[in-house]
């Protein structure tokens, strides 16, 4: 009898030692396993008539697969966070992208509107497209062109029958392109399902010319797609899809992303000293994208940013900012438009690398960073690599996504 | 009374076990663990890698890092193919680092990082007294410790392990990592040409002054609270005499699933957007493997033997296997010249679905590298085949039943951190 009590406080202060966590909090978004939802944060497309000279083309190459042996739909939004003149209506960054000799200033009017579409992925099933180009259209037989469904479920089906009959997707809507990406595992009827089965990649490509016509340099990143995992038996069929909060249908958002950087305009220390035209000072850029959205009423996300930096030092600053729908910025540009007087610049933090902590307030967020390892700000942006950021902790709060 | 005792036992057993398993306990790419693994780490001249490892802690942090050399005994020309009679050199280093809270530190691996408390720190310069800007500040920040540089024409990965004060392995989950590989445009004496650019080349003068990175987040190893602090590190499994905690850290994944190209699959962006209409890019993909057992102390290398399903977009399925001793790199025409090719294939992208086979004893950990190439109809006219590399973490799926094994010499944990302050 004593060894049933002593046995049953065991199990009691097991399972309380269960309940509440041995390790530090730890976020549950993921891009190292499949999910229910999918975020690619940086799309990006634009043509020769709007980059610098050598430069002919920057595109993204997407990559998404089902990993399940079933079916799968993914409910797609592409997230246009171009601005556009007033005037003229073109893309613009700024004002001064608006103005007509002799005419006058427009206002560069930030925008922001979705485009959606429907894919549907048969068992196991990889595809990919380009951001430029989308997918339309079948290709039954090998070779594969670029832009075209594989299994059209007339000459050729995929396992019990399935197929990428009723799937399309169509290109960004304009050049340049600057967005996101997110995919929502749904049913046949468009409801939400709660399999995490989808995982994907993005691949930013550059290419330039030379002497000739043909294209004689590229230079490529590459991320992966950041996944919010469906909680078993959570998700309803509504068109609200709860993240995180008190009765989670998803994953909740990360209470902070860490960003492990150089500090902009330190010199690249793996290169030689007396390599060439050096040196080389890297930058990096820092993308954001709200977790919450409405695409119903088309109000994007947003929130206010805090950012704490740490040095080798462990001599901490902090900044923060707002943002809606994309964030996008070269780290020394977040406190400051003097980049070297920025506390993300190497010359104000004194050390090459740095820790950044991300805390969203108002609504939760996930990014990803861009190196730049030729940095000439603001002339020249070089030598890219990206990487997704790490997260630590759920927020309290729930982010919601409100379906059309 | 047994019958009692033994269902109590089970209840237990199985609550303990949800605790140190974890539902969603796997390999991680994007959260702090106790085990960071840099798959990839170059050092050969042409290529160099910065390490970046953070305390994402309020408390100092100590680890144990080793790096594990897994270049061929015989790298030279006409050396014998990899195999018994050229092994991998499988030949470790190992060193001590601690952080001070949320420190963040970096090195390069061909040179390492010494202390010098004298570092000069990075400055935007001044006029008043006049102090030029310095921006080449390596080493500024307080050192973690003393990292020593690599052996020349280092191929390998480095591993660190959380660590406390006295050296013993703890499960603190406190470390982050990044890996940024750097390719120099050298001469490639051996091709004759510049390795970036592709132009021909005699000496260093001719190549011109690009530079290629890539970079990727270290692989990190969760720890479970149950973790004694002996020299064997149990990663996954049951409780059993060499794990009498069962799982101190995760277990390796069952599942690696890796999205890629096909093999000289022609670039997309290069097909669709270039107006010259002669296909003269590819895409070609590289994967870096270690096992995830290994034995410090007797400094035997482990195989892995592993069975891989690739799919293209036609859900069509080819299977091949791979085997890696150490550590290896492999590019996929060398592992399967047929089951990963583009033609073979028919489709653009796939997805390869790999495993460690049945009566492999270790599972694996892995990163890519994709290359993409331009101008690859290489002409004497100076055509030349421009390369750029990105990396890539792929997913995981499943835990290993394992449990795999990381055995470090019992001297290293009872005055490694301790020591080195």
């Amino acid at each position: 009898m004593r060894q049933v009590r002593w046995a049953s406080l065991m199990v009691v202060g097991l399972a309380m030692l269960a309940a509440s966590g041995v390790r530090p909090a730890a976020a549950d978004i993921r891009s190292d396993q499949a999910a229910a939802i999918l975020e690619w944060p940086s799309i990006i497309f634009a043509e020769a008539d709007v980059l610098p000279d050598d430069v002919e083309v920057v595109d993204t190459v997407i990559q998404l697969t089902n990993t399940s042996t079933d079916p799968v739909y993914a409910w797609c939004f592409y997230s246009n966070a171009n601005s556009h003149c007033s005037n003229t209506g073109l893309v613009c960054v700024d004002g001064t992208d608006c103005c007509i000799p002799d005419v006058g200033c427009g206002v560069c009017t930030p925008g922001w509107n979705e485009i959606d579409f429907r894919v549907q992925l048969t068992p196991l099933q990889p595809i990919g497209w380009l951001a430029s180009q989308g997918m339309s259209g079948f290709d039954p037989i090998p070779p594969l062109a670029i832009g075209d469904f594989p299994i059209n479920g007339v000459i050729n089906f995929g396992i019990g029958g399935s197929s990428n009959a009723g799937s399309a997707i169509p290109p960004v809507p304009e050049s340049p392109f600057n967005g996101s990406l997110r995919c929502i595992a749904v049913d046949e009827d468009n409801v939400p399902v709660d399999r995490n089965v989808l995982k994907g990649e993005s691949t930013l490509e550059i290419f330039e010319n030379g002497d000739t016509d043909d294209f004689d340099e590229v230079q490529v990143a590459k991320h992966n797609a950041i996944g919010i995992q469906a909680i078993e038996g959570a998700v309803d069929d509504d068109n609200v899809l709860v993240l995180g909060g008190d009765e989670p249908e998803y994953n909740g958002c990360p209470n902070f992303l860490i960003l492990n950087h150089f500090f902009d305009f330190a010199e690249n220390p793996a290169v030689p000293d007396d390599y060439n035209d050096g040196p080389f000072p890297i930058c990096t850029a820092l993308t954001l994208v709200p977790c919450c959205v409405d695409y119903l009423r088309q109000i994007p996300g947003g929130s206010v940013i805090q950012y704490l930096v740490y040095n080798e030092f462990e001599q901490r600053f902090s900044t923060s900012t707002p943002f809606d729908c994309k964030f996008v910025s070269l780290l020394s540009n977040i406190d400051t438009t003097q980049n070297l007087r920025s506390i993300f610049s190497a010359g104000v933090a004194g050390t090459t690398t740095g820790q950044t902590r991300i805390n969203a307030l108002a609504c939760g967020v996930l990014g990803i960073a861009t190196e730049f390892h030729d940095c000439d700000f603001p002339d020249e942006l070089d030598v890219p690599a990206e990487f997704n950021l790490h997260y630590q902790g759920d927020r309290e709060e729930a982010d919601l996504i409100v379906l059309p | 009374m047994l019958r009692q005792r033994g269902r109590v036992g089970l209840m237990a057993a199985a609550l303990v076990g949800l605790m140190v398993g974890g539902a969603q306990a796997q390999v991680t790419i994007e959260r702090s663990a106790s085990i960071l693994v840099f798959p990839k780490v170059i050092s050969d001249g042409t290529r160099d890698t910065i390490i970046q490892i953070t305390n994402t802690s309020n408390s100092m942090v100590h680890a144990h890092c080793f790096y594990v050399n897994g270049a061929l005994t015989f790298t030279g020309p006409g050396s014998p193919p990899p195999g018994p009679l050229n092994p991998p050199l499988w030949t470790e280093v190992d060193f001590d680092i601690w952080l001070t809270k949320q420190q963040p530190t970096h090195w390069v691996v061909s040179k390492g990082r010494l202390e010098n408390p004298a570092d000069a720190p990075c400055t935007n310069g001044s006029t008043n007294p006049p102090t030029p800007p310095n921006f080449a500040c390596d080493e500024a920040g307080l050192d973690p410790g003393r990292v020593p540089p690599v052996v020349e024409f280092f191929t390998g990965e480095l591993k660190c392990i959380e660590v406390d004060q006295s050296g013993m392995p703890v499960s603190g989950n406190h470390l982050k990592g990044e890996a940024t590989v750097v390719t120099l445009d050298n001469c490639n004496l051996l091709t004759g040409r510049c390795v970036i650019t592709g132009e021909t080349c005699v000496t260093q003068d001719d190549c011109e002054d690009d530079l290629d990175v890539g970079k990727y987040n270290a692989l990190g190893i969760l720890g479970n609270e149950n973790n004694n602090g002996d020299n064997v590190l149990c990663l996954g499994g049951e409780p059993s005499e060499t794990c009498p905690n069962g799982a101190e850290y995760d277990a390796c994944p069952e599942f690696w699933y890796a999205n890629h190209f096909a093999e000289f699959a022609p670039d997309p962006v290069d097909l669709e957007h270039d107006e010259v209409e002669e296909n003269d890019s590819l895409v070609r993909t590289a994967w870096t493997v270690v096992p995830c057992t290994q034995n410090f102390e007797t400094q035997d290398p482990t195989t892995v033997t592993i069975f891989i399903r690739t799919f293209n977009e036609y859900e069509q399925v080819f299977s091949s296997f791979l085997t890696v001793t150490c550590w290896n790199e492999l590019f996929l025409d060398d592992i399967n010249p047929v089951t990963f090719d583009y033609t073979t294939l028919g489709t653009t992208f796939a997805v390869s679905e790999l495993r460690s086979t049945q009566a492999t004893a270790s599972s694996f950990l892995m990163v890519g590298e994709e290359f993409h190439s331009v101008d690859t109809d290489v002409e004497p006219d100076g055509q030349d085949t421009f390369t750029s590399v990105a990396f890539v973490n792929y997913v995981v799926k499943g835990l290993r039943t394992g449990p795999d094994l990381i055995t470090i010499p019992p001297e290293q944990i009872s005055g490694g951190a301790a020591g080195a302050q």
